[in-house]
């Protein structure tokens, strides 16, 4: 599968500089959840029941951008390795990695959307029987 | 003359995959996959802007009635918090609301831009619809990773 000229020099400089600040939105979508478990953390002593909250709100976006986070840094390695040595499954990792970092970010806000209409549906039924 | 013909064929064959400048069928419909869902957010992201836009009026209203510190001194009163935001300026908030939605429109644009070009280099091949795919993808992923340095910044602010 070895193919040197699989892209032409414009197209893989193009994914090139994508790939590039692909691997800098994962690193810094990792310090983050880093921080925001920290800061979690050290605020554990301030309240019971609202901390609880927090932790696993936290937790679950910690999990959502970890996941993003390693789709966009497997995009990076892929895509370097397949514009390196001109490789057509690496291509074919690095385009798997990116269409499923779309994928994750478009099922999170559907959740999210049906949530929302949820919450508001649910509140507009309440305040009408009270 | 027929073995000729077909070891021709072969080597004509081997020439094209060997010297070809497009993607695999498999590459073509992970590109194809991405713009869809992409093209999908970026509307959310516009509806999005359309919904702050109508609350952004609202809000203008609210401040006009001047109920907005009392409704931030009751919210103190449960939350200290919210005391701080009762000293802040209301236009602020309009501020606020006003650069949310230019980032809500410009990230929808630029997603849909994602959509669009790669739906094109899915059906045409052009070199360009490749290049203008990842150009806006990589314009995408500078302005999320700035966002996300900044909030970095001022979560680290919050700890000292």
């Amino acid at each position: 599968m070895e193919n040197q000229s699989i892209l032409s020099d414009q197209k893989k400089s193009m994914l090139q500089e994508c790939a590039n600040w692909a691997r800098i939105l994962g690193i810094v979508g990792l310090v983050s959840v880093a921080l925001s478990i920290l800061s979690v953390l050290l605020n554990s002593g301030s309240v019971g029941l609202g901390l609880a909250g927090g932790f696993v709100s936290t937790l679950v976006g910690a999990s959502i951008t970890i996941a993003s986070s390693i789709l966009l840094l497997f995009f990076y390695k892929h895509a370097l390795k397949g514009i390196e040595a001109g490789d057509s499954y690496s291509l074919d990792r690095a385009f798997y990695n990116f269409k499923w970092y779309f994928a994750l970010m478009g099922i999170i806000l559907i959740v999210v959307l049906s949530f929302a209409c949820l919450g508001s549906l649910l509140g507009g039924i309440f305040a009408a029987a009270s | 003359m027929e073995y000729l013909q077909q070891h021709l064929k072969i080597n004509n064959m081997e020439e094209k995959s060997i010297f070809q400048t497009e993607l695999s069928a498999t590459s073509n419909g992970h590109i194809l996959s991405a713009a869809k869902w992409s093209r999908f957010l970026g509307i959310v992201f516009i509806v999005l802007a359309g919904i702050l836009l109508l609350a952004c009026v609202g809000l203008a209203f609210f401040m006009q009635s001047g109920e907005m510190n009392d409704v931030f001194s009751q919210m103190a009163v449960t939350n200290p918090q919210f005391a701080m935001l009762e000293n802040l300026p209301s236009s602020l908030f309009l501020v606020f609301m006003v650069v949310a939605i230019a980032f809500f429109i410009f990230m929808g644009i630029l997603l849909i831009n994602i959509g669009k070009h790669g739906t094109a280099y899915n059906s045409s091949n052009e070199d360009m619809a490749f290049v203008n795919t990842f150009k806006a993808a990589k314009t995408y992923f500078l302005i999320s990773a700035i966002i996300s340095i900044i909030s970095i910044l001022s979560t680290l602010i919050s700890f000292f």
